[in-house]
């Protein structure tokens, strides 16, 4: 049977495409129709009887309709309802979820905040996660009890190591059912979470549903971000209200959270200035904090009065742009040099031998809580307080001074690397030719030219990344000079797969305008993710179509996971880390309803990049780019420099 | 030790003709610095057996190193710093040519080896390469200072950076689950 189908496909005329279709083209292809052979037209009567793939008028109808404000008359509030208003009010900026846990989803959608469907749960928990990371808004996921909230595990623990403020809302059975196993999916959730997760909170009294709707913002907007995990029993979330009076703690948010922040002290300022006027080095690392803390004008400003060579570090890149003269991102010859490092909001701290900086280089931290000071790092100076205070107050302390050797050696050392990359791309290109398939380097190359060096705005284009195979080639050619236009999705847990789910999420950000891409509204999105990650996220193109989320990703498609090179030694393990070859992604993508191109050469990535961009820019559709590889680009003996995972601190980092 | 008696002779230490007690205590001193600062992760006092004092400590892939200082031969050195590297071998070039730019305006004034202080020296000793620095001018300190950045160089620029990942999990006891090839 499945043999015939696929016949059946291959055999098919070409009919209508799918965006024809999508865009109610119908008078044009009734014309093409016209213009076929007797044979064509009988296999084309043929085909149409199979329906063709479309978005069904529901889904534009439900997303035109209004929100609702529910109301204590009447029927009253569901706890739901509840919680969805307080939702609405702290600005809750989306919600990614499966059609589960109704009661609350529905309610949120109600509500007005915008609501994304998709096909499994765990996705659409990185999907909230990479709007987070692209927006640094608060961004909820949602599944039901037991698998659902299972689904969602690895997504969760992803946002907790990078420090994302995700909300995950999981329903869960009736309380009355508890230790019964009464109907199916019952299991005690919070524990699961242990160790994931900055907050989390069975609900048991209903009437205390806006009490730990208030805790969780709390957690979620104050301090180092982290994923707050409520569960809601049926009996909390399905409780009708009639009376406000019965709700405890019912006051918002200027009651039950606060907008201050830790200043640094002026003796703490005073010796951070007085380090940094000693060294003639110094390296700042601005941190995911500088980002959360929409402090990038702060550091410019204190970073540029005193020639202080800085980078960027966390889930997401640009609050310090890579073409700035004093942006060390790209000069990895010179970190050794530094002989003094400043983490600015570094929430995720490496240990000395973790970074390439030379063994006695001193340290100052500046971290919004005391107690993580001085963790991994043994510092010279440890500085409670937010990063925007901190930078502000260094702005206004430090003189004016110009470090030009340190300024030159940074900058030189920005040649050195780059003239890496080019030696890289020389051989990429070879080996190119030689294979018939595409280099990481290669296609970094490509990507640079075409997304900074060519028509569009340099500054447009958010990308976002995931596998190693091409973190050490490809990645470095990607570039971030303003906020947020780089998200860095196997940020410190390094779980595969989820990169294109996150990507969905940090598209839709940029789609939406949200936080610092309003310049950028509506602007497409790239993704770079692998072969492997496709066995987690494929059909999650069907929610980007359904969505019109305008993404490209590509697909490094080298036949196998990035973990083939450990086969080396145990031939008999070889078959646990290999696919099928030449896997075709973009046929896929093409029947979910997505753009799909497949490339070998750098005039096929060339023309499969322009034709998606213009497609994402004009329809708003997300594409698909298979880009043929293989396996053996990862091997340095034989195709050097091979895989690996690149260094840091700088633009290869994910780590830490 | 009174803290005045015990900086005066730490200051004499850099002198030619220096007391190797005294020296030894210096050159701990500053190695114990690097453990207090986390750059070792673990660190033990030198024991002296005729002119030679070795201090051990974890470091890179927590594994540990030892450091010898040797009054006698005006030496300090990681013995077998780099294990099971094959004679005649282009790794062992590749790291000859990668600390020889050290001694070099390859490399910025500040991370060079002054030739007035110490001379950069690579043997083969038990299958490894051990690297060291002859100490000029009784500058102890400064050599072993050096030495130390030379080191954090080769396992976070050179083996890194080159195609070395195989060596590093193999030889070096890195872990394949946390880094990548």
């Amino acid at each position: 049977m499945k043999e015939n189908d696929m016949n059946r496909q291959q055999t098919a005329p070409a009919g209508p495409t799918r965006r024809q279709f999508l865009a109610g083209a119908a008078p044009a292809v009734a014309a093409a129709a016209a213009t076929l052979s007797p044979k064509d037209l009988l296999a084309q009567q043929a085909a149409a009887s199979i329906p063709s793939l479309r978005i069904p008028k529901e889904i534009p109808a439900a997303l035109s309709e209004a929100p609702l404000t529910s109301s204590f008359e009447g029927n009253g509030m569901m706890g739901a309802d509840v919680f969805a208003q307080l939702c609405k009010k702290e600005g809750l900026a989306a919600m990614f979820c499966c059609p589960e846990n109704y009661t609350v989803t529905h309610s949120i959608a109600a509500a007005g905040v915008p609501s994304y469907g998709g096909r499994t749960e765990g996705n659409m928990a990185a999907a909230a996660d990479g709007y987070a990371r692209a927006s640094g808004e608060v961004v909820a996921c949602s599944g039901t009890e037991g698998p659902g909230f299972t689904n969602m595990i690895t997504s969760i623990a992803a946002a907790y190591f990078a420090r994302i403020p995700l909300l995950v809302l999981a329903s869960n059975v009736q309380l009355a059912g508890e230790d019964r196993e009464a109907g199916i999916q019952a299991m005690y959730q919070q524990p699961i979470t242990d160790g994931i997760k900055k907050y989390g909170k069975r609900m048991i009294l209903p009437n205390r549903v806006h009490e730990y709707g208030a805790y969780a913002f709390r957690e979620l907007k104050t301090g180092v971000p982290g994923p707050v995990h409520l569960d809601f029993p049926g009996e909390v979330a399905r409780m009708r209200f009639k009376d406000p009076g019965l709700l405890t703690d019912y006051y918002d948010q200027t009651k039950y959270r606060t907008e201050s922040r830790a200043v640094p002290s002026s003796k703490d300022v005073a010796k951070a200035v007085e380090l940094i006027s000693k060294a003639e080095r110094p390296l700042l690392v601005a941190g995911h904090g500088v980002f959360h803390r929409k402090a990038w004008d702060a550091l410019l400003a204190a970073v540029e009065k005193n020639d202080i060579a800085t980078l960027t570090s966390g889930p997401m890149r640009g609050h310090f742009p890579d073409e700035h003269r004093l942006s060390a991102s790209l000069s990895p010859r010179a970190f050794m040099s530094a002989d003094l490092i400043i983490f600015v909001g570094q929430y995720c701290m490496p240990s000395p031998a973790d970074y390439r900086v030379n063994p006695d280089v001193r340290a100052i931290r500046v971290h919004p809580e005391g107690g993580d000071l001085g963790r991994n790092w043994p510092l010279e100076l440890g500085v409670v307080g937010d990063e925007q205070a901190f930078l502000e107050a260094l702005g206004n302390s430090l003189p004016r001074r110009k470090r030009d050797a340190w300024v030159a050696e940074v900058a030189a050392a920005r040649e050195t690397y780059q003239k890496e990359l080019t030696q890289n791309y020389q051989n990429g290109l070879k080996y190119s030719a030689d294979t018939g398939v595409l280099h990481p380097s290669v296609i970094g190359k490509e990507l640079n030219d075409f997304l900074y060096k060519g028509k569009i705005d340099p500054k447009q284009t958010m990308t976002g990344w995931g596998g190693f195979s091409w973190q050490r080639t490809t990645v470095p050619m990607l570039r971030a000079n303003r906020p947020g236009q780089e998200i860095v999705c196997p940020y410190q847990f390094g779980a595969i797969g989820p990169d294109m789910a996150m990507m969905i999420g940090a598209a839709t950000a940029v789609k939406d305008g949200s936080g610092p891409h309003r310049a950028f509204k509506g602007a497409p999105s790239v993704c770079l993710t692998t072969d492997a990650g496709m066995g987690f996220t494929l059909m999650e193109l069907d929610t980007a179509v359904k969505y019109k989320i305008p993404l490209i990703t590509l697909v490094y498609n080298n036949d196998c996971w990035g973990t083939w090179p450990f086969t080396a030694g145990t031939p008999r393990s070889v078959h646990l880390h290999l696919f099928q070859e030449n896997i075709r992604y973009d046929k896929m993508a093409e029947a979910l309803g997505a753009h799909g191109a497949y490339a070998r050469t750098p005039e096929e990535l060339r023309a499969a990049l322009a034709s998606s961009y213009d497609i994402a820019s004009k329809q708003g559709l997300p594409s698909l780019i298979n880009v043929q590889a293989r396996k053996e680009f990862s091997s340095a003996k034989d195709f050097p420099p091979g895989g690996g995972m690149g260094f840091e601190p700088g633009i290869t980092g994910f780590q830490h | 030790m009174p803290m005045v008696t015990r900086r005066k002779k730490l200051r004499r230490s850099g002198r030619p003709g220096a007391d190797p007690g005294v020296v030894s205590e210096a050159v701990g001193h500053l190695l114990k610095g690097y453990a207090e600062r986390g750059v070792f992760r673990g660190f033990s006092a030198g024991q002296r057996r005729g002119g030679a004092t070795t201090y051990r400590m974890v470091w890179h892939h927590g594994r540990q190193f030892r450091f010898v200082l040797d009054t006698t031969a005006g030496l300090v050195s990681f013995p077998t710093l780099l294990p099971e590297v094959p004679s005649r071998s282009p790794m062992q070039r590749e790291l000859k040519a990668f600390l020889g730019a050290f001694e070099t305006d390859d490399v910025p004034v500040h991370r060079r080896i002054d030739p007035a202080k110490g001379q950069l020296r690579i043997t083969r000793r038990a299958g490894g390469l051990t690297v060291g620095l002859l100490v000029k001018n009784g500058e102890f300190e400064y050599c072993t200072r050096r030495l130390v950045h030379l080191a954090q160089e080769v396992f976070l620029v050179f083996l890194p950076d080159g195609p070395y990942y195989e060596y590093r999990v193999e030889k070096l006891g890195l872990d394949p689950n946390v880094a990548w090839a």
